[in-house]
């Protein structure tokens, strides 16, 4: 029988998609999508745990472990003051309440479509405590029984207070349920509305939610993602993700949290909370008075333990995704208590100060001497019919004649940032830096800039870009160097709009941290050492901070964290200093400045303040810069907040008039041409100058609202910088302050 | 009854540090309209500064304010509909009386909008009694007015007051609510004195057609179209009333004269129509959203202020309908808005803005960047040109992506008679007329001040002209044999070929029947050229003529403005003329068509150079010579039709119509199997992506 070859093969290609049909259908989807309809159980909950009672001290405080609820109470042996982690709940408060107030934690979990939120008590839970480590330390095993879910928190006093942790290698994970979050102690010394005093949050430089009877409407509270959230989940990159990719929301301007901290003082008592392990994923939760019918307000830290996406799949619409492997590591806070004289917000940046020079080892940087920081913008890339130019916005020999000018105009001191120097301009083939710009000068030119710098004594840095290429950059490789979301396609990162805020069509990537860092960060660190520069300033290192959840290997925050880190030591050992912008906490230790520092908070319309926490805490440690003074919206307020925060003065500027910026993807050097801004910048630096110098080691021992519009910033050495926003003059013991004016005295000169 | 809290007020302020907003970092960035829709950021006008609650102010908290009305003496009323009152306040935030909640007459239920007389009598919108309400200075109950009795008004006309405002004869402008007449006008003694300033109805086509085919029956069903609702009213010093209309896309703002015309939007240019806010709406659901101008105001130099609640944002414009600045915007941080619902401005320019979700009116500071513009404007809308320029300079210096000051500039230019100086900044701020007027002034003295070597070039070119045509009868005279295709080499039969379509189409389309290579290749190279003629010209036309910028040309949109038409025409003509019998083969159809663009070819280019010294009153003539090519082009292709496939002149007329409709038709089927590829492939892909997550 002969066998006919076409009918061979045409019924070996049926039974293989036959049998590839049949895989498809009987393998399980890898993310639990169960929608089993919930029998509603009889949920027991039960009031009390009913474990034991335990005590222990260090020689300052002493801690009593109450296992009822499993909660903590601290007291300082010397004066007797208290510090509850469960607040004391009136007779009036109905019972779902009052479990809801005195739970050690509140547990967020997931069955694969969205989350949910609960508390041991309404899942029978069931919780035993014992002394560890040679009785130094409780721990309290919490076993949730309706989840199938465990985990152990211990609790260990410190010579500032409390720490408490939770052991990664204690937490058992549901079988259906899984786990996505825990908050901690969400009820810490949680304030009434008769107190005195505020949360403190640290939004941007810090903002304070104060307590009040009288207070508006609150619809919800403040619940941020420390160092921004995770970039690589467009759920919550975005303010409103659709399918319709032109509809999709980004969010304003808007401040990120910086500092893993938060906290809140009252009367004579104070505690600052700061994430010691675990603060690349984890949230800050404040909740005003209010909410869910519960006149408190309270802050908490909640550890993240699984990010979750909406992800759109041809047509099936939205689906919500789940990360399907916990983050491990892990978790602890720090609390630090705070009495008398230091229970305000000055005195809990200080706390946090002490921490990083004590705990984090962060060391003062060398050189804080104030420079007039000069930004110059070096080109970029035009469009045109055919192909694109470059747009030559300060050659390196412009840069040269700018420097001349204005050390003919008495600036001694100097820094200089070149940008958009590599061979596109700004948005050229980043990652790929080198060379430098033929129309600019060259990688030639740029050396020569370097070594005349380096003999006036002006450190010159330039800026990198490893981290958020423009998606037309040739100098990556799309498929083995872009972030995946948990779609498991590249993540596209899209530029809004400035009218409507939803996505443009200029896109950007975000770049692998591992594969950048071997691929181009370390084979490019000799060229930038051989140029003989001062330092590199690593863009979005300071403030952007992204997982990568699609890809075959896939990482976590603390993998990119730990790139970002590395990449700033060895940039500091071969060249020689290292800058960021924004500031997020990791950072510290590892820079030597810190520019756009954020000088204020985003001003929710819930909080009441901003504070200068975030510069209490670094100022004298690390030097920080302003947002460039040439692209103010208002000058003389922002000038004011420059002076009131320490935060030195810088100018983005260029040779050529920024009108030939037209058309360019640069839209926002509305005034930047230095011509016209050398004598004013001149001005103003040397008048800050002459302030800031006096206390640019300094650190800021006090800060304070004098009267509405006038605050008081006192440095270590006895200087007092006073500033008024107000349109009026006003009077301050006995001095006049004109308007948008400020003094400063103490110290040398008065 | 006023209650008088300002002790109260006074203590409470003393007690109550509330700080002002300082921002480093404004929620909503700056940004501006050029002259071609693009947005560049740009420095803030106004930024927040802050708040007025009802709760630091121990009254209570606001409840739904809907209205602001600022007096002539700076102090301002608050209509606190949720609270049934009017709240008189200062700017320093004392509370100086509370109007609406005593019992009697005067007792007010959600007051909705309020107006104050030079001499301090309130006038309240009660629109939950449906009536006017008139209050004494002092805040006592004087009358109040209802429903008027009149034989115009129809019985199921509700009157339910808004908002409303007096003229100088006390005649009442009322806005009510669902009312699409106009404003109801009432004299002072409560008479119904007709409706004022309605607003039109545009005319459909389609809209009559419908009409016109519907049945009786369905025409009932059809939604009936209103003309628009006034949202908002605003009187300003002259007694013009400003109005804001919801649902219309253009002239949003209007200024209404005595007798109900609008005075504000008078554009030759747009026709009349005046777009007020955002070109660039959000897009829900695929289609893009409508602004809402919810109230407007006004201050002493003309300058307008709207407010729109869909994006949150009020936009800033002058007399003259420039737009000056925006600010605003939706979210939940100071300086954003939850439901923004009306807007007042104080005289030192501070603008109040009222959240009605928020309960609480927010308050902006002009920033100096905005004072140097104000000072500028003003200048510049009260005709002193001149004057204006340093200011718009100094605008200029500090944010060079201003164009509205380079337009200024230019114009004062123009007016002291600096032509090209005037000329280079309309150029920057692509004012196409701007420039064209002034170019037409500067050529008069360009050609008055060189009038020898104009004279002298004109001779020269006259002379060459003479020259070369004798020499190409020369050359003509020694060529007698007919136009030969096979011989001397390709480029000579090419522009053999070039020549003859120009001078002797039909010749020519005779003639391109038999074979050659050169007839192909000489139509691709015709092809090329006239795509790259299309893209020069439209890169050297003169600035005045110009419709494209630049960097708007895309070489491959061009490239198959030209290739397109040209291959669909080939297709479809073969494909008719090969139905009906006709005699032509496709690479004659392909080749012959190419050829029609030569006229293009040849005129197009030295067309667009002239445009360069012309001016936009010159534009019949530009328009002109563009017909004739495109008739000649015409001419061509009937012609070619008619020779290639030896019709007669009717059926060469008739293949033509079905050639253009045959065109459609592929077009159609192109997209039909565009859009199909498109959903397998996609279909495909997704397959591809769900299979991968599961294995």
């Amino acid at each position: 029988m002969r066998l006919n070859i076409r009918k061979v093969i045409g019924y070996s290609i049926m039974i293989v998609l036959l049998v590839v049909f049949i895989l498809i259908i009987s393998q399980p989807p890898e993310e639990p999508s169960a929608s089993e309809t919930t029998v509603k159980q009889e949920t027991k909950e039960i009031d009390q745990f009913g474990a034991e009672d335990l005590e222990i001290e260090n020689d300052r405080y002493h801690l009593y472990f109450d296992g009822r609820y499993g909660s903590v109470h601290v007291t300082d042996q010397q004066t007797g003051v208290t510090w509850d982690s469960i607040p004391m709940i009136d007779e009036t408060v109905p019972p779902n309440n009052r479990r809801y107030m005195s739970s050690p934690v509140f547990i967020s979990y997931t069955e694969g479509k969205g989350d949910s939120q609960t508390y041991p008590f309404k899942e029978g839970g069931t919780l035993s405590a014992k002394l560890v480590d040679g009785g130094k330390a409780i721990r309290a095993d919490l076993v949730l029984g309706k989840l199938q879910m465990s985990f152990s928190i211990e609790y260990r006093l410190s010579e500032e207070g409390l720490d408490v942790s939770i052991p990664f290698d204690s937490i058992v994970d549901g079988v259906d349920k899984k786990l996505v979050a825990i908050e901690l102690m969400p009820f810490f010394e949680a304030a009434s509305e008769q107190d005195e005093g505020a949360i403190v949050i640290p939004d941007g430089s810090g903002a304070l939610i104060k307590f009040k009877e009288n207070h508006r409407q609150f619809f919800y509270p403040y619940s941020e993602f420390v160092y921004g959230s995770d970039q690589a989940y467009q759920k919550h990159a975005y303010q409103k993700l659709k399918k319709n990719k032109s509809e999709i929301l980004s969010y304003g301007p808007r401040e990120n949290i910086a500092l893993p901290i938060y906290g809140l003082y009252k009367t004579n008592k104070a505690f600052l909370a700061v994430i010691n392990d675990g603060d690349e994923d984890a949230k800050i939760n404040a909740t005003p008075s209010g909410i869910r019918n519960i006149q408190l307000y309270r802050a908490s830290t909640e550890f993240i333990y699984r990010n979750a996406d909406n992800v759109f799949l041809g047509n099936s619409g939205e689906i919500p995704m789940t990360l399907s492997k916990m983050i491990p590591g892990d978790r602890s806070v720090r609390f630090m208590f705070l009495q008398d004289e230091q229970a305000n917000y000055t005195g809990m940046a200080k706390a946090y100060r002490n921490y990083l020079v004590e705990e984090v080892g962060v060391e003062p940087v060398q050189d804080q001497d104030v420079k007039y920081q000069l930004r110059l913008l070096g080109g970029v890339l035009k469009d045109e019919i055919i192909g694109s130019t470059f747009v030559s916005m300060t050659t390196f020999n412009q840069a040269k004649s700018i420097i001349d000018q204005l050390m003919d105009r008495g600036i001694e001191s100097l820094e200089l940032t070149m940008e958009g120097w590599s061979d596109e301009g700004e948005f050229g083939d980043q990652p790929d830096h080198f060379p430098a710009n033929r129309k600019l000068g060259g990688t030639n030119g740029l050396q020569e800039l370097s070594e005349y710098a380096r003999s006036k004594g002006i450190d010159l840095y330039v800026t990198t870009n490893y981290v958020k290429p423009f998606n037309k950059s040739d100098g990556l490789r799309k498929s083995r160097d872009v972030i995946r979301g948990l779609n498991k396609e590249i993540l596209k990162v899209y530029k809004p709009y400035v009218t409507t805020k939803q996505a443009s069509n200029e896109m950007y990537y975000y770049l692998k941290p591992k594969t950048v860092f071997e691929n181009y960060i370390t084979k490019e660190v000799d060229s930038f050492s051989e140029l003989g520069l001062s330092g590199v300033q690593l863009n979005y290192m300071g403030n952007t901070l992204y997982s990568d959840p699609g890809s075959k290997q896939p990482t976590n925050r603390i993998d990119t964290l730990n790139t970002w880190v590395e990449s700033m030591d060895l940039m500091r050992q071969q060249v020689g200093k290292t800058s960021v912008e924004y500031g997020f906490a990791y950072t510290f230790g590892h820079v030597d400045q810190i520019n756009n520092i954020p000088l204020g908070s985003s001003q929710y319309f819930f909080a009441d303040e901003t504070i200068p926490f975030m510069q209490i805490a670094l100022h004298g440690l690390i030097p920080y810069t302003a947002t460039p003074s040439n692209l103010r919206d208002d000058p003389r307020i922002e000038l004011l907040r420059a002076l009131e925060y320490g935060a030195q003065p810088s100018f983005e500027l260029t040779y050529e008039d920024p009108v030939l910026l037209k058309r360019t993807m640069i839209d926002d050097l509305f005034s930047s041409k230095a011509a016209e801004w050398l004598d004013r910048s001149v001005e103003e630096y040397t008048r800050v100058s002459e302030v800031l110098s006096q206390v640019s080691y300094e650190a800021i021992t006090h800060h304070e609202m004098l009267q509405t519009g006038v605050y008081s910033t006192n440095y270590a050495n006895g200087i007092q910088v006073i500033v008024n926003y107000n349109e009026t003059a006003v009077t301050v013991a006995g001095q006049i302050i004109r308007p948008y004016d400020f003094i400063a005295e103490g110290g040398t000169d008065s | 009854m006023a209650k008088k809290l300002s002790m109260i007020a006074a203590l409470t302020l003393i007690l109550c540090l509330t700080p002002i907003a300082v921002f480093s970092k404004s929620p909503y960035e700056g940004y501006i309209y050029d002259s071609l829709r693009n947005t560049p950021e740009s420095i803030n006008g106004y930024l927040y500064k802050d708040s007025i609650e009802g709760i630091e102010l121990n009254i209570g908290s606001f409840k739904e304010p809907q209205d602001i009305f600022v007096a002539d003496d700076d102090t301002f009323y608050i209509a606190d509909s949720g609270n049934d009152r009017i709240v008189h306040m200062n700017m320093d935030k004392d509370v100086l009386g509370m109007i609406g909640s005593e019992e009697g007459e005067g007792k007010l239920s959600t007051p909705k909008g309020v107006f104050v007389t030079e001499d301090g009598d309130v006038f309240v919108a009660d629109t939950g009694n449906q009536r006017i309400v008139h209050f004494d200075p002092d805040g006592d109950f004087v009358r109040d007015f209802k429903k008027p009795d009149s034989s115009l008004l129809d019985s199921g006309f509700t009157f339910t007051p808004s908002r409303v405002i007096l003229d100088k004869r006390g005649y009442m402008f009322i806005v009510s609510e669902g009312a699409h007449q106009g404003l109801v006008q009432l004299r002072p003694d409560g008479s119904f004195a007709g409706f004022f300033g309605a607003n039109h109805v545009d005319f459909s086509l389609t809209r009559l057609l419908v009409k016109f085919i519907a049945s009786k029956e369905q025409r009932e069903q059809l939604a009936s179209v209103r003309p628009p609702e006034f949202s908002n009213l605003f009187q300003d010093e002259e007694g013009f009333v400003y109005t804001t209309t919801f649902g219309i896309r253009t002239n949003q703002i209007k200024r209404l004269s005595a007798v109900g015309v609008d005075v504000l939007n008078i554009d030759e240019a747009n026709d009349d129509q005046r777009r007020y806010g955002d070109y660039y709406m959000p897009i829900e659901n695929w289609s893009a959203l409508y602004e809402a101008f919810v109230d407007v105001t006004v201050d002493r130099s003309g300058v307008i202020t709207a407010l729109d609640q869909t994006t949150g944002k009020a936009f800033q414009y002058d007399q003259l309908g420039n737009l000056l600045f925006i600010f605003g915007g939706l979210g939940d941080q100071d300086g954003l808005f939850m439901t923004p619902a009306s807007i007042g401005q104080t005289l030192d320019g501070t603008m109040y803005i009222v959240d009605k979700t928020r309960n609480r009116i927010d308050r902006f500071h002009t920033t100096p960047f905005a004072t140097k513009v104000h000072e500028a404007t003003k200048l510049y809308v009260e005709g002193k040109y001149e004057d204006a320029s340093e200011p718009w300079q100094e605008v200029i210096r500090m944010n060079s992506s201003y164009d509205l000051a380079y337009k200024a500039i230019g114009k004062a230019l123009y007016k002291a008679e600096h032509y090209r100086e005037a000329m280079t900044y309309l150029k920057v701020a692509k004012d196409r007329i701007g420039y064209s007027e002034a170019f037409v002034e500067h050529r008069k003295v360009f050609l008055r001040k060189h009038f020898e070597l104009v004279f002298a070039g004109i001779i020269i070119i006259y002379v060459l002209y003479k020259a070369i045509t004798m020499w190409i009868k020369r050359r003509r005279r020694a060529a007698t044999v007919p136009l030969k295709l096979d011989g001397g080499g390709m480029i000579v039969s090419i522009t053999n070929l070039g020549k003859s379509a120009l001078l002797h189409p039909i010749n020519f389309f005779y003639d391109i029947q038999f074979k050659g290579k050169s007839k192909i290749i000489g139509a691709v190279i015709i092809i090329l050229l006239a795509v790259a003629v299309r893209v020069l010209s439209l890169m050297i036309t003169g600035f005045s003529f110009q419709t494209k910028e630049p960097y708007q040309i895309s070489l491959l949109m061009q490239a198959i403005w030209i290739i397109g038409p040209w291959l669909l025409w080939s297709i479809s003509n073969w494909g008719v003329s090969t139905i009906i019998h006709g005699e032509g083969k496709f690479i004659d159809v392909l080749s012959g068509s190419a050829f029609v663009f030569v006229p293009y070819v040849c005129f197009m280019l030295p067309l667009a150079i002239v445009t360069n010294v012309l001016t936009l009153s010159e534009n019949l003539i530009v328009g002109g010579v563009t017909w004739f090519i495109y008739l000649w082009i015409a001419f061509l292709v009937l012609a070619k039709t008619k020779i290639i496939h030896d019709f007669d002149l009717g059926k060469a007329i008739w293949i033509t119509l079905l050639t253009i409709i045959g065109m459609f038709i592929i077009m159609f089927i192109g997209l039909l199997i565009f859009g199909l590829v498109n959903q397998a492939f996609s279909f495909i892909i997704n397959l591809y992506k769900e299979m991968s997550f599961r294995l």
